[in-house]
């Protein structure tokens, strides 16, 4: 009786054991803190990327003197190496789990100095996290900080003074809330099988050729996973090509779309489904058209101190480059530019060519190509006038009754924006006339001197900015009053009659 | 008696027109904001796990979107309200999605990051307003101003907006007793605040 009472108190034992170990996943189990390994403190104050070694020996110092056993540094500064880790800030659950396993420790304290500042008032603020490199969960986390103004003794006696004097204090702060114990659980972390997944291209046309890379993080042996892509009510399989790489090259689907991506695999009979992006077929080129508001002259735009051309696309989608180029009407390329998306909202040209020069009067063609994500192309033009010719002003005179009559005019097609006409005797202005339209006829009368010196200047401006002054001289005017004066005595009129 | 009687209520007057004056001059009238939340779309479940994505930076205080980022995900890892992932997972999709620092993830990218994380949401922050400006007194008086949503990975909803502006003023009691004077402290305040404000609110929308 007492050996089966032993047999049935044993074998009570083994079913609890049993029973323990299948509940152990889920149930888990409270652990001490005993040991930490402490990775090296973030600095804030030195940029992104800065390292603060002596905050990092203060905290293992004041760890050790709580009871609580610091991994050493030497190991863990090969592990960082080994894995190419320059900051803290990059150690994703793999790294944590498996630094966990390489230094034999459940817990990791990662640390960020926030403030570290002597300049106005000394002070210093840290952040601490503890991860549980079981599972790669944080457990704790910690903020604090200390100024100076926290210390005011009333004889001033051991107040701190600088940072470097606060910085023990508060890490003792710290090490005092630390927790003692955790309860964790045990179970396979979903978020560090996969180490990267590429899909290249992402835009592409019916029936081209994708690539889908996958690349895992064998931190589980035993897991066996049978990867697959869903696409477009499709499961591709992909191959197993390396010992921790997956790979497969397929078509893309024929209709045009966006269809979405997931990638499916299996961890101890449970499956995952992850949406790993967009696959984007597109055959069709994007619809784009130039607009630039200006005044038409040679059907096209003409060029005044600059052109502004907007580019405008009929359904907006995202273009991987561009490029521009302005063309003689016999296909001569004079200027090109180019560059990646996005598109530019505007282009500017100035009339000028690849070297800087100024373009001569004529016709151009501004060529805008684009390509879409998936590579097809799109063009649009537009046709520019460059008149650099200024207004050709001519100027005619005629006397009647003693009143001379100049009538101003404008040889060229473009339209005036402004003139102005001042006439001069012996260097005096005797009359100035300012107006828009031409041609223009003014009158005035005849100065009695015989031989007054009489004079004109012009200046004309045309709408595209050019601008013109010419100097007429008195010869014209009093030739013409010599040869009235002569008709006038040869037809035998007296001035007495 | 007449008279005393007078005298004796013109003096209970005094008095407490005294002891409001003293209140008011010697506590001030610094009666901090609440964070303003605004649930946009109440979640159907209470949230258990959470991606903090890495914060921008509109402020001129250097590193500022670094400071909050750090401070925030420490205190809502210590509230123990939901699980939060740690920052190296979120960093290597960040790196793989060609996501550069100070740019914000858009909504196909924030459906990747939440799938791949396997979180449902995402918190998305920016510091708008983060300095240290000296008073008439010399003291420090820190002062910032964030912006945070959660936002729902899988469809990309924003589930609530929180705009939160403190200075480390609005917590002096008397004197300079209680006055906040480091970013990181007014910080760890305000993320506090924020967090215990979300978990109030999601909790009773989600009831509801």
């Amino acid at each position: 009786m007492r050996l089966l009472k032993g047999i049935n108190n044993r074998f009570l034992l083994v079913v609890i054991l049993f029973i323990l170990t299948l509940f152990y996943p889920i149930v888990g189990l409270a652990q001490p803190i005993d040991e930490v390994a402490v990775l090296p403190i973030q600095d804030l104050t030195h940029g992104a990327n800065g390292v603060n070694f002596n905050c990092t020996k203060l905290l293992e110092k004041d760890l050790s003197i709580h009871g609580i056993k610091v991994i050493s540094d030497k190991k863990i500064m090969s592990f960082l190496v080994r894995h190419r880790i320059r900051w803290t800030g990059f150690l994703d659950t793999y790294n944590i789990i498996l630094l966990g396993k390489e230094l034999s420790t459940h817990y990791i304290l990662l640390g960020t100095l926030c403030q570290y500042d002597n300049k106005i008032e000394p002070r210093v603020g840290l952040t601490l996290t503890l991860l549980n490199t079981d599972t790669g969960s944080s457990i704790w986390g910690w903020v604090g900080s200390l100024s100076i103004k926290d210390f005011i003794h009333p004889l001033g006696l051991f107040e701190p003074k600088t940072a470097k004097d606060l910085l023990p204090l508060l890490i003792n702060r710290a090490i005092e809330q630390f927790p003692n114990k955790f309860e964790f659980t045990k179970s396979v972390c979903p978020n560090c099988i996969i180490k990267n997944i590429i899909i290249r291209p992402k835009y592409v046309k019916s029936k081209q050729l994708v690539t889908c890379i996958v690349r895992v993080n064998k931190i589980y042996p035993k897991v066996f996973l049978n990867m697959q892509l869903y696409l477009n009510n499709h499961y591709i399989k992909l191959n197993s090509v390396a010992p921790n790489k997956y790979k497969i090259n397929f078509l893309a689907p024929s209709l045009q779309g966006s269809f979405p991506m997931y990638l499916i695999y299996k961890i101890n009979k449970k499956l995952y489904k992850l949406y790993v992006g967009n696959l984007c077929v597109d055959n069709q080129a994007p619809q784009i058209r130039l607009i630039s508001r200006g005044i038409h002259i040679w059907n096209a735009v003409a060029l005044k101190k600059r052109l502004v051309i907007l580019p405008r696309l009929k359904n907006p989608e995202p273009i991987s480059r561009w490029q521009i180029s302005v063309c003689t009407l016999d296909g001569e390329k004079i200027l090109s530019q180019d560059g990646p998306g996005p598109l530019p909202s505007k282009f500017f040209w100035r009339g000028q060519d690849a070297s800087g020069a100024m373009v001569a009067t004529g016709v151009y063609k501004i060529v805008l190509d684009i390509w879409d994500m998936a590579g097809n192309k799109a063009e649009a033009s537009i046709r520019v006038a460059v008149i650099r010719t200024p207004p050709q002003i001519k100027v005619s005179s005629k006397i009647v009754n003693n009143k001379l009559f100049l009538t101003v005019k404008n040889e060229t097609d473009i339209p005036l924006s402004f003139w102005r006409l001042e006439v001069f005797e012996n260097g005096n202005l005797l009359k100035t006339e300012i107006g828009t339209k031409l041609p223009v006829t003014v009158n005035f009368s005849i100065p009695n001197k015989k031989f007054a010196k009489l004079y004109c200047i012009v200046t004309a401006r045309d709408i595209l900015g050019n601008i013109t002054k010419r100097k007429f001289s008195n010869t014209f005017v009093f030739n013409k009053v010599n040869k009235e004066k002569k008709q006038k005595s040869n037809n035998g009129w007296t001035t007495e009659f | 008696m007449v008279g005393q009687q007078n005298f004796k209520y013109n003096l209970k007057r005094k008095l407490c027109w005294l002891t409001i004056l003293v209140i008011f001059t010697v506590g001030g009238c610094s009666i901090a904001n609440l964070p303003n939340v605004q649930i946009l779309n109440c979640p159907k479940n209470s949230i258990t796990k959470v991606a903090v994505l890495p914060f921008k930076n509109n402020s001129k205080f250097l590193q500022g979107g670094d400071l909050f980022y750090k401070v925030f995900s420490a205190k809502l890892i210590n509230s123990h309200w939901v699980d939060v992932c740690p920052e190296g997972d979120i960093r290597a999709i960040y790196r793989q999605l060609e996501i550069f620092p100070g740019q914000q993830p858009n909504l196909q990218q924030l459906r990747i990051i939440a799938s791949r994380l396997h979180v449902e949401y995402l918190i998305l922050g920016k510091v708008l307003r983060m300095e240290e400006k000296r008073t008439r007194q010399g003291e420090i008086n820190p002062i910032i101003a964030v912006s945070l949503q959660i936002v729902n990975g899988r469809t990309g909803k924003v589930i609530l907006v929180t705009h939160h502006y403190r200075e480390g003023e609005s917590y002096r009691k008397i004197m300079h007793f209680g006055m906040v004077d480091t970013v990181t402290k007014l910080a760890a305040i305000m993320s506090s605040e924020i967090i215990e404000q979300w978990e109030r609110d999601i909790n009773e929308c989600v009831r509801k």
